[in-house]
C-alpha cells in the first residue's frame, strides 16, 4: 500500500471562533487497511481509528489511547487489530456492535510492530519486527528525540486468543529462548491433533534456528530447533514452514536460506508442552525457492522449485530426483487436474513462460511430466482464482487468464500494445469470476474483466492511489491521492454503468463537523 | 550365533615390497581382523591382530571406525553436543543421552541397549543403560587421557587405551604404556601398564570362561587377566630376538592358546604359548606371502609364492603339509571351518591368466582345483558359512567402454566375482562404482557391498543373495561410510557422508524394501 505524506493543517476560524489545539495537530493517517466492508485508517496525531463503511457511507471515529504503531486486518477480513504505543491492543470485529463494531482491548505491555494470525483468525501472536527502529520513551521516534534509554527484549512476544475476553492469561506474554538474534517472522499453523490432544503450533524464525511453541498452551515450554551445527557459521534463515502429516503425525517442512536442506520436523507424543520433534534434513537442492508436499500413488513426495529444475524428494529414502524445466520456476501453485490428479502450475516472476506439471507422475517421468507454455510477456504477478483451476497473470498493462485444465492463456491488453499503463491492485472475485484492477498511469482508472465472457469494462478515475475490493456489498473502494482523505465507491456489479460516489475530508470530518 | 566380521576390501597397491613392509610395521587393530560393526570378535579362522598383509601386497582388510550397535538402535557419539544419539532402526527416531565432554567412542553390549562412551574431553567413561524407556547414566573418571575403547564380548569389561595413530594435533599423547579396565560388575576402573603402544585388544575365548585380553604392543604381547585385575599384566615376547618385537604380523587363535607371528623377511613362524611363555620357531623354508590361522586353533595355512607352495602348518607338533601349486599364487582366504581355502594372487602377471584355486581340505587327500576369473584380483574373502567366496577385482586406468572390446572393457570396470565353492561357478559382477566394503548378514543368507564413486556422485548398496548368487542394487543419497546390521530388527544400516549426519536403514529380507533415511541426525542432538 502507498503511504501518505504527513500533512500539517492549520485552520483559522473564519467566523472568529477560538482556535483549538486540534486544528494544529499533525496528522499521519498511515496505510489504510480493508476489512470485508470498510476501510480503516489509524491516524497518528489525533490518535484515532477512522473506519469508513463504504456501502453504508458511514464514518466511525474511535479514539485510541496512544499513537498507533501497528494495525492489521485478520485473515478472514472481518476484524481489525490496532496496537498503540502504550502497549494496548484493540480488537475490533466489524459489523458487530453496530456500525462501530465490537471492540475489546488487551494489554500487551509492549508496542509490538508485527502480528501473525492463525488461519482461522482466532489466535494472534504479536512480536517485534526484526529491523524496526527503536523508539524513545517519549513516544517519538528515536531519530527525533530521545528522552531516555529504551530497552526492549526482541524475543518477547504476546499470544492473544481473540475469541476470549482479556484476562490474566490472555494475552500471555513470554520470552522465547534466544541464541543471538530475535525472531524475523512468526507463522501460526492450523490446529491439529497429537495423541488425541489438540495442538496448534507456531514457528518463530530466527537466524539459524526455529522456536516452536503451542499457542493453545501459551505458557508451555517451547522447543528450539537449531538448523546448523554449532561450528557452522552460515546464516541459515528460515523462510517458510509448510505443515503436513507424516505417517499420521503432525509435521512441518521448513525451508531456509543458505542451505540446500529441507528440514522435516515430525512431532511425537508428549504428556504436556510442545513435543520434541525429530528432524530429518531432506535434500532440497541448490536454488530452492518453494516446496510442496504431495501425496502420490507411491507415497508422500516433496516437490521443490529450484529455478532451473524441479526436484522430487522421497522423505523416506532421502533420495531426490531432478526434472529440468525450460522456463524458470520459483513458485508452485497446486490444483486438481484432470481425473482428479494432483497437478501444479509452475511460474517465476519476470518469466515469460509457465509450466504445468502432473505431480503424480513427476518422480517417474521427470521432465516428461511437465508441459511448458510460453507467454507473450514476462509476468510480474500471478493471482490464483479461488476454487477454480485458473489464475490471472499480470504483466504491466497485460492481463493473461490462465486456464490450467485446457492450458490456455487468454491475454487482455489495457491501453494497446504500446501502453504505458501498469495494472496494480489486482483482485479476483471468485463469486462473479471477475478481475478488477487499478490502472496506474495517465489518466488512470479501474478496469474489470469477466473471466467467462472476456467482457471488459473500464472507468476513468484520476488520482487513484489504491484500490480495494470489499466483498461485503461487493464494492470497489478507490482511495485518492488527497491530503484530506477521499474515497470513491463503485459498485462492482455495475462498473462503468453506475456513477461513482465519493466522500472527501475523511481525515478531518470532525473538524468540518464542528 | 557367531558375529560376522565387517571387512572392507580395498584395492591392493602395486607398489614395491617396501610398501608392504611399511604396512606391516603398522600392524595394529586396523589390520585384518579388528573389531567389527557389531563389536564382536574376529574373522573366521583366527583371532587376530596384525595387518594380515604379505609381501605380495595382498588385499588390505580393514575395519572402519564404526558406530556401535545395540539391540535395535545404532549408537552415535556427537562430540560437539556432548551427547550420544540412539537412532531407532525401525522408525528412525532419534533419542539423545547427555554424557561427558567430547564423547568420541561408543561400545555396546551385543544385542542390548547398553553401552559405554569414552569422553575424550573430560577423560571419563559414561555407562548408558537404555534398556528401559528412560536411559540412566553413570560416570567414571579416568586417570590418563585415552582415545580408544573396546568391550569384552561378555559385556562385563571395557578397556580404554591411547591409539597413537589416531592422536589429534595437540592432544595429550603421553599414555603410551597405559590402559584402563572398567569392570561393569564391580563398578571399578583399574589402571594397568602395558608394553609400548598397545593396539586394540583381542579377547580370547579362554578355558573355563576365564576372561582375558591380549594387547599386541611394540614390546610383545601384554596379557591382562580381567578376572584378576589385582594381578599385574604379563608381558610376553612374540619373537626370540628382543629387538624384533615390533613390526610383526601377529595372529592369535580364538582360544588364545597360541600366538603366531612373523617378522619381515623371516622364513620361520614364531609360536608363543601364553600359558607358559614358551616360544618356538617353525621353519617354512621361504618368506610366507600370506598367513591364515584356521578356526581349530591348531593349524595355519602359509603361502610361499616363491616356492609355489601352500603349506599347512600344525602349530602344535610343527609338522608341515606342503601343496605344490600350479601357479605362483601367494594369497589365501580360508573358510571358518578350515575345510576350504581359496588361493589366488594379487600380483599382475602378464603371462598368467587371472585365476583362483580352491584347496579342499575336507577330503583325504586334499584336492586343488583351478578356475579362471575374468579380472585380476585385489583380494578375497570366504563367507562365514564357507559356501561362497567374494573376490574383489582390480580396475585398470581409464573408463570402461564396450566399444573398446571385451578385454579392455572388463579391465577398466570396477567389479567383483562371487564363487560357489561347491560347484566352482564364478559369477562376475561389474559395478558402476568402487566396492568400498563387505558385510555378511548374521543369518548367512546375504552379503552387502557399498559402492562409492565421488567423481560421478554414484553411491549405492548392493545386496547379494548368496544362495542364488543374485544381486540387486539400492541407490544411496551420498557416499557410504560404515555398514552394519541390527539383527534383532532385521535391518542393515549404512552411515553416509553428510555434514550433519546421515544414516539409512534397509529391511534386506524384503525384495521390495526401500531405504529409510535420516539425514541431519546430529542436528537432533541440538533440539532443546
Amino acid at each position: 500500500m502507498s503511504t501518505f505524506a504527513r500533512g500539517l493543517v492549520f485552520l483559522a476560524c473564519l467566523s472568529g471562533c477560538d482556535r483549538d489545539a486540534v486544528y494544529e495537530t499533525s496528522i499521519d493517517p498511515g496505510a489504510p487497511v480493508a476489512t470485508t466492508g470498510s476501510l480503516h485508517f489509524a491516524v497518528a496525531g489525533p490518535n484515532e481509528l477512522l473506519s469508513y463503511d463504504v456501502s453504508r457511507d458511514a464514518l466511525n471515529r474511535r479514539p485510541l489511547t496512544d499513537r498507533p504503531v501497528l494495525w492489521s486486518a485478520t485473515p478472514d477480513g472481518r476484524a481489525l487489530v490496532v496496537v498503540t504505543e502504550d502497549g494496548l491492543m484493540t480488537h475490533i470485529v466489524t459489523g458487530e456492535g453496530g456500525a462501530a463494531g465490537r471492540a475489546r482491548t488487551y494489554a500487551l505491555e509492549d508496542a509490538f510492530e508485527s502480528v501473525s494470525f492463525s488461519n482461522d483468525g482466532r489466535y494472534a501472536v504479536f512480536h517485534f519486527a526484526a529491523a524496526a527502529p527503536r523508539r524513545g520513551v517519549s513516544g517519538t521516534r528515536a531519530s527525533e528525540s530521545v528522552d531516555g534509554l529504551f530497552v526492549r527484549n526482541p524475543n518477547a512476544l504476546a499470544i492473544v486468543d481473540l475469541e476470549e475476553e482479556a484476562g490474566p492469561t490472555n494475552p500471555t506474554r513470554r520470552t522465547l529462548k534466544a541464541f543471538g538474534s530475535g525472531p524475523t517472522a512468526v507463522v501460526v499453523t492450523d490446529e491439529t491433533e497429537l495423541d488425541g490432544r489438540p495442538i496448534r503450533l507456531a514457528y518463530a524464525f530466527a537466524e539459524r534456528y526455529v522456536v516452536v511453541f503451542d499457542v493453545g498452551q501459551p505458557e508451555a515450554v517451547e522447543r528450539v530447533v537449531h538448523l546448523t551445527l554449532a561450528d557452522d557459521a552460515r546464516s541459515v534463515l528460515p523462510l517458510e514452514v509448510v505443515p503436513l502429516q507424516v505417517e499420521g503425525r503432525p509435521s512441518a517442512l521448513v525451508r531456509a536460506s543458505a542451505t540446500d536442506n529441507i528440514f522435516l520436523l515430525t512431532f511425537g507424543a508428549a504428556e504436556s508442552g510442545v513435543p520434541r520433534p525429530e528432524l530429518n534434513a531432506l535434500p532440497g537442492g541448490i536454488g530452492l525457492r518453494a516446496l510442496l508436499p504431495v501425496s502420490t500413488s507411491s507415497g508422500l513426495r516433496i516437490v521443490t522449485a529450484n529455478v532451473d529444475h524441479l526436484g522430487v524428494v522421497d522423505p523416506q529414502t532421502g533420495s531426490r530426483r531432478v526434472a529440468p524445466v525450460s522456463t524458470p520456476v520459483s513458485e508452485l501453485i497446486p490444483f486438481e487436474g484432470a481425473d482428479g490428479r494432483a497437478a501444479a502450475l509452475l511460474w517465476s516472476p519476470g518469466s515469460s513462460g509457465v509450466g504445468y506439471v502432473d505431480l503424480d507422475s513427476l518422480s517417474t517421468r521427470l521432465g516428461q511430466a511437465i508441459t511448458p507454455q510460453l507467454l507473450p510477456v514476462g509476468i510480474d504477478q500471478l493471482h490464483p482464482v479461488a476454487g477454480l483451476a485458473q489464475a490471472v497473470a499480470v504483466a504491466r498493462s497485460t492481463l493473461i487468464v490462465l486456464d490450467f485444465e485446457s492450458q490456455s492463456a487468454t491475454p487482455f491488453q489495457i491501453g494497446g500494445t504500446n501502453s504505458s499503463f501498469r495494472l496494480e491492485d489486482v483482485y479476483v472475485d471468485a463469486l462473479t469470476l471477475t478481475v478488477f484492477a487499478r490502472v496506474a498511469g495517465s489518466p488512470g482508472g479501474i478496469v474489470s474483466i469477466a473471466l467467462e465472457t472476456g467482457v471488459t469494462t473500464s472507468v476513468t478515475l484520476p488520482d487513484v492511489s489504491q484500490l480495494f475490493f470489499l466483498s461485503e456489498g461487493r464494492n470497489l473502494a478507490a482511495l485518492h491521492e488527497d491530503a484530506f482523505g477521499r474515497v470513491s465507491r463503485l459498485p462492482a456489479a455495475s462498473l462503468g454503468r453506475a456513477k461513482p460516489t465519493s466522500r472527501g475530508g475523511l481525515y478531518f470530518s470532525e473538524i468540518f463537523d464542528r | 550365533m557367531r558375529q560376522r566380521v565387517f571387512e572392507v576390501l580395498t584395492l591392493s597397491c602395486l607398489a614395491a615390497c617396501g610398501d608392504a613392509r611399511d604396512a606391516m610395521s603398522e600392524s595394529d587393530e586396523r589390520g585384518a581382523f579388528g573389531p567389527a560393526a557389531s563389536d564382536s570378535d574376529a574373522s573366521p579362522g583366527a583371532g587376530g591382530q596384525g595387518a594380515g598383509r604379505s609381501d605380495e601386497n595382498e588385499t588390505e582388510r580393514l575395519t572402519f571406525g564404526k558406530p556401535a550397535v545395540g539391540r535395535d538402535h545404532v549408537w552415535v557419539a556427537s562430540p560437539e553436543n556432548d551427547l550420544v544419539l540412539r537412532i531407532d532402526g525401525t522408525d528412525r527416531s532419534v533419542r539423545t543421552v547427555a554424557v561427558g565432554d567430547g564423547p568420541s567412542r561408543v561400545v555396546t553390549r551385543p544385542g542390548e541397549e547398553f553401552g559405554v562412551v569414552l569422553n575424550r574431553g573430560s577423560d571419563s567413561l559414561t555407562v548408558i543403560d537404555a534398556r528401559s524407556d528412560e536411559a540412566s547414566t553413570t560416570d567414571f573418571a579416568l586417570s590418563r587421557h585415552f582415545n580408544a575403547l573396546a568391550m569384552h564380548p561378555d559385556g562385563r569389561f571395557v578397556i580404554t587405551w591411547f591409539e597413537l595413530d589416531e592422536a589429534e594435533p595437540g592432544e595429550d599423547s603421553t599414555a603410551l604404556q597405559d590402559a584402563a579396565v572398567l569392570d561393569l560388575m564391580s563398578g571399578q576402573v583399574v589402571p594397568i601398564s602395558t608394553g609400548f603402544r598397545p593396539r586394540a585388544p583381542f579377547f580370547p575365548t579362554g578355558p573355563d570362561g576365564a576372561a582375558s585380553a591380549y594387547l599386541v604392543t611394540d614390546d610383545g604381547l601384554t596379557v591382562v587377566e580381567l578376572d584378576h585385575l589385582d594381578r599385574a599384566p604379563r608381558l610376553l615376547p612374540t619373537a626370540t630376538d628382543p629387538f624384533a618385537q615390533s613390526g610383526r604380523e601377529v595372529h592369535i587363535t580364538n582360544d588364545g592358546a597360541l600366538v603366531v607371528s612373523r617378522g619381515r623377511d623371516e622364513t620361520a613362524l614364531t609360536v608363543l604359548s601364553p600359558s607358559d611363555g614358551v616360544l618356538r620357531s617353525i621353519e617354512l623354508g621361504a618368506v610366507p606371502t600370506d598367513l591364515d590361522l584356521l578356526a581349530d586353533g591348531v593349524h595355519a595355512l602359509a603361502m610361499l609364492r616363491e616356492r609355489q607352495e601352500a603349506v599347512m602348518v600344525n602349530l602344535l607338533d610343527e609338522s608341515l603339509l606342503r601343496f605344490a601349486l600350479p601357479a605362483p599364487l601367494g594369497a589365501a582366504a580360508v573358510s571358518h571351518t578350515g575345510s576350504r581355502a581359496l588361493l589366488y594372487t594379487t600380483l599382475s602377471a602378464q603371462e598368467l591368466a587371472p585365476r583362483i584355486a580352491v584347496l579342499d581340505l575336507s577330503v583325504d587327500p586334499p584336492t586343488l582345483t583351478e578356475r579362471p576369473v575374468r579380472k585380476e584380483i585385489a583380494g578375497a574373502v570366504i563367507d562365514p558359512e564357507g559356501a561362497t567366496a567374494f573376490v574383489l577385482h582390480r580396475k585398470a586406468e581409464g573408463e570402461p567402454d564396450p566399444a573398446q572390446g571385451e578385454a579392455a572393457f572388463l579391465e577398466r570396470s570396477y567389479g567383483y566375482s562371487l564363487v560357489d565353492l561347491d560347484t566352482l561357478f564364478v559369477r562376475l559382477v561389474t559395478t558402476p562404482a568402487e566396492p568400498s566394503g563387505l558385510l555378511y548378514s548374521d543369518d548367512g543368507l546375504r552379503a552387502f557391498v557399498p559402492l562409492s564413486r565421488p567423481d560421478r556422485a554414484t553411491y549405492a548398496l548392493q545386496i547379494l543373495e548368496l544362495g542364488p548368487l543374485s544381486v540387486r542394487t539400492v541407490t544411496l543419497p551420498s557416499a557410504p561410510e560404515q555398514i552394519g546390521e541390527l539383527t534383532a530388527v532385521e535391518r542393515v544400516f549404512v552411515t553416509q557422508t553428510h555434514r550433519e549426519g546421515r544414516i539409512s536403514f534397509l529391511d534386506a529380507a524384503r525384495e521390495d524394501a526401500s531405504l529409510e533415511t535420516v539425514s541431519g541426525y546430529l542436528l537432533n542432538g541440538r533440539i532443546e
